[in-house]
């Protein structure tokens, strides 16, 4: 039998203890009080007695009147007999009216009874005469007297025996009325016994429980003492049920430890709609929430915040409440976050110097191969002219007249101005990348340095024509002056380079805004659209540049000087053919 | 009460005349002879009538009792702080009965019933009447035998 089924028999039987102790006790009392009516009903006159009285009266009488009739009769002796003869005529007239009429017929005694009152009556008759007269009662009158006390005591003998026969039934009744009442008694006695020891077994397992409960308690305040965290649970009702110190030491409450058994709002002071009233409301409707490290307002502490809520069954019963101290932990990781930007900022800048040096290490690369390119096929020329041209000078040797030598000498002089001039160029524009050129920025005349430039150029092709066009440059221009010269030299050699000698070529300036202007355009070959943007690279020379000399470097060198000084240069093609190059400075207001 | 008539004063009983009904004995102050209190038919008449209606065991339905008042009658014959009468009846039928029920019940030293004055042989001259129906104590056999019928003498203890 299993504890539960064994928990339930004992119920059971105490309950069935309980009610036969009742229903034993109510059989009893309704026995004993039937019984109690019955004892104390009136017992009324008795009949005995009386039967006896009237027999004795009788006798009394009868003695009487032998006494009369031996006497002298005087007046005392006529009073004696009347009062005699009164007084059993009474005794018996009482069986005539009330209870004992009733108890005579309920005796079946009432005929003798009304038999011998007649007689008495008649012999009273004969008496009061013969008192009157004073005469003897003649004693054959007696008969019917005697044989009525006769009668009379035979009745007596009889009720006698009837009392003593209903006395004795009575008391059977009585005693099993009272042995039924005694066996009740026991039988609540031991129902009682029983019922006791229940109790007292009750009474044992409530302390043994009492007792676990209180080990329990105990048990639980240590484990929420010995907790870091700080804990608080409450009831459905929003009332603390447990609380620790921690929680003490991390909220102190206004009314100082006295939480437990007060509405968590009060012991607190919340104000209506308080982050923990909303955190206590939403655990009871069963969600579990965390609140994520948060500053605690007025401190330098952070915390974290749970919640679960407390079920027994299927019903929420209540609710805790965790408060976790995070600071060190919340503090490590902030800074563990600043290290992490630190170094990821350090990475990017790491990053981005090596890609930047991956792409001039590319750039490096192209230049490279852009420069053999470049030195392979611009060296080669010049150098196989003079090669050859030394050939012909030895083959030929003295057979050479002074002119051809003279021109074969020009030739070969040519082609080392030509390298010379590849050679420093080359150089110029490494120095410029280099940076080793420093920019030397004054107030200059910028017509009269392009019209020398001019000049420099007619030189080499005297019949070009170069139409100017500067009206609209201001007087003086801030700029470093060698180098726009060889800026502006670039872009008119490359014109006169790539355009046909017989075409002019046109240089004007214009101001717009806080800008200078200046254009050179040629009617030559012209550069192809896609190759455009490529044209200021170091050493890149587009497809319509080939067989001309040139190195590639000049209109790089003409961006950086421009660069240099603020501006810049950009190519686009002529209208109606050619190519057109405008070099922007910027100038100062006050120079306009 | 239709016999109101001046209570004799003490030891101004006057002597019977005619039979005697009622002989007090005993501890009494007033006497009319022999140290005992005699009482004639006329001598009880003149003494203050009282009634009581009530059943009885002895009778059938309700009975108007007259006669004299038992209280009356011990303070006209003075019986000092006796506690006790004994109550002795023509056939020498004896009860003792405390003073106290005198004055506690009201009881009557009863002469007519219904009117007609009680013979002997209907439990007279005198017949000692508790008003039974208005005290539900008095309805229990101890109280029933107190009523001492064909009463002639009561002696003083």
């Amino acid at each position: 039998m299993n504890l539960l089924a064994r928990k339930t028999a004992i119920s059971g039987m105490t309950l069935v203890a309980v009610a036969a102790s009742g229903l034993l006790l109510i059989f009893a009392l309704q026995r004993l009080v039937q019984t109690e009516a019955e004892v104390a009903g009136r017992f009324g006159e008795s009949l005995l007695w009386f039967l006896y009285q009237a027999q004795h009266e009788e006798q009394r009488l009868i003695s009487g009147v032998f006494e009369w009739n031996a006497s002298e009769r005087t007046e005392e002796d006529a009073e004696q007999l009347r009062l005699l003869a009164d007084l059993a005529v009474s005794r018996l007239d009482v069986f005539s009216h009330g209870t004992l009429a009733r108890a005579a017929a309920d005796a079946n005694e009432s005929a003798v009874i009304d038999d011998t009152r007649l007689n008495l009556l008649a012999f009273d008759q004969v008496l009061q005469a013969a008192i009157l007269q004073r005469i003897t009662v003649p004693k054959s009158e007696l008969d019917a007297l005697r044989s009525d006390v006769r009668a009379l005591r035979v009745a007596a003998n009889r009720v006698l025996l009837a009392e003593r026969d209903t006395i004795a039934k009575q008391r059977d009744r009585y005693s099993s009325v009272l042995w039924q009442a005694i066996v009740a008694v026991l039988l609540i006695l031991a129902c009682g016994v029983f019922i006791v020891m229940r109790l007292l077994a009750s009474l044992r397992s409530a302390a043994h429980a009492k007792e676990a409960l209180r080990r329990d308690r105990d048990f639980s305040n240590l484990l929420l003492e010995s907790s870091g965290d700080g804990i608080i649970a409450f009831d459905t009702g929003g009332r603390c049920t447990h609380w620790n110190s921690a929680l003490g030491k991390l909220f102190p409450a206004p009314g100082g430890s006295q939480v437990v058994g007060l509405p968590i709002k009060d012991a607190y002071a919340l104000p209506e709609g308080h982050v923990i009233l909303d955190m206590m409301r939403d655990t009871l409707n069963g969600q579990s929430l965390h609140m994520p490290a948060h500053p605690i307002p007025g401190g330098e502490r952070y915390i974290e915040k749970f919640s679960y809520p407390i079920r027994s069954g299927m019903t929420i019963i209540g609710g805790i409440l965790f408060f976790r101290d995070v600071t060190d932990m919340h503090l490590a990781r902030m800074e563990l976050v600043g290290h992490r930007d630190q170094l990821e900022a350090i990475v990017r800048e790491r990053t981005k110097d090596l890609e930047e040096s991956l792409e001039r290490e590319t750039r490096l690369r192209e230049l490279y191969k852009s420069f053999v390119s470049m030195v392979s096929h611009q060296f080669r020329t010049p150098l196989s002219i003079v090669d050859s041209s030394a050939q012909r000078m030895i083959r030929r040797g003295k057979e050479m007249s002074e002119g051809e030598i003279r021109e074969r000498a020009g030739k070969i002089r040519t082609a080392a101005l030509r390298l010379t001039r590849l050679v420093s160029s080359t150089l110029n524009a490494t120095k410029v990348d280099a940076g080793e050129i420093d920019l030397s920025i004054r107030c200059c005349d910028l017509g009269k340095l392009i019209e020398e430039a001019c000049e420099r150029q007619k030189e080499t092709d005297p019949d070009r024509i170069f139409r100017l066009q500067l009206d609209r440059l201001p007087s003086m221009v801030p700029c470093d002056p060698l180098l726009i010269d060889q800026a502006i030299a670039n872009l008119l050699s490359n014109a006169v380079k790539y355009s046909p000698a017989t075409s002019p070529i046109d240089i004007c300036a214009d101001v717009e805004e806080r800008w200078v202007r200046l254009k050179v355009c040629d009617r030559g070959v012209g550069i192809p659209e896609e190759e455009r943007p490529r044209i200021f690279e170091r050493f890149f020379r587009a497809r319509t540049a080939a067989g001309v000399e040139g190195t590639g470097i000049g209109l790089h060198f003409t961006r950086t000087i421009a660069r240099m000084h603020g501006g810049d240069v950009e190519a686009r093609s002529r209208e109606g053919g050619g190519s057109s190059f405008i070099l922007s400075i910027p100038i100062e207001e006050s120079s306009l | 009460m239709p016999f109101i008539l001046p209570v004799a004063h003490a030891g101004d009983l006057g002597a019977p005349g005619g039979p005697v009904l009622l002989t007090i004995s005993g501890k009494l102050d007033n006497t009319n002879g022999d140290s005992v209190a005699r009482f004639d038919e006329t001598m009880l008449a003149s003494i203050p009538q009282h009634r009581i209606e009530t059943s009885t065991p002895w009778t059938d339905g309700k009975k108007l009792f007259e006669g004299v008042l038992l209280s009356d009658m011990l303070d006209l014959v003075g019986i000092g702080a006796a506690q006790t009468l004994r109550l002795v009846a023509l056939n020498e039928y004896e009860i003792l009965i405390p003073v106290s029920d005198a004055n506690e019940f009201g009881v009557l030293l009863a002469m007519r019933m219904d009117g007609k004055p009680l013979s002997r042989r209907d439990k007279g001259p005198i017949w000692i009447v508790y008003p039974r129906d208005s005290f539900t104590k008095l309805q229990d056999e101890r109280h029933d035998a107190k009523w001492a019928w064909q009463l002639s003498r009561i002696d003083i203890l």
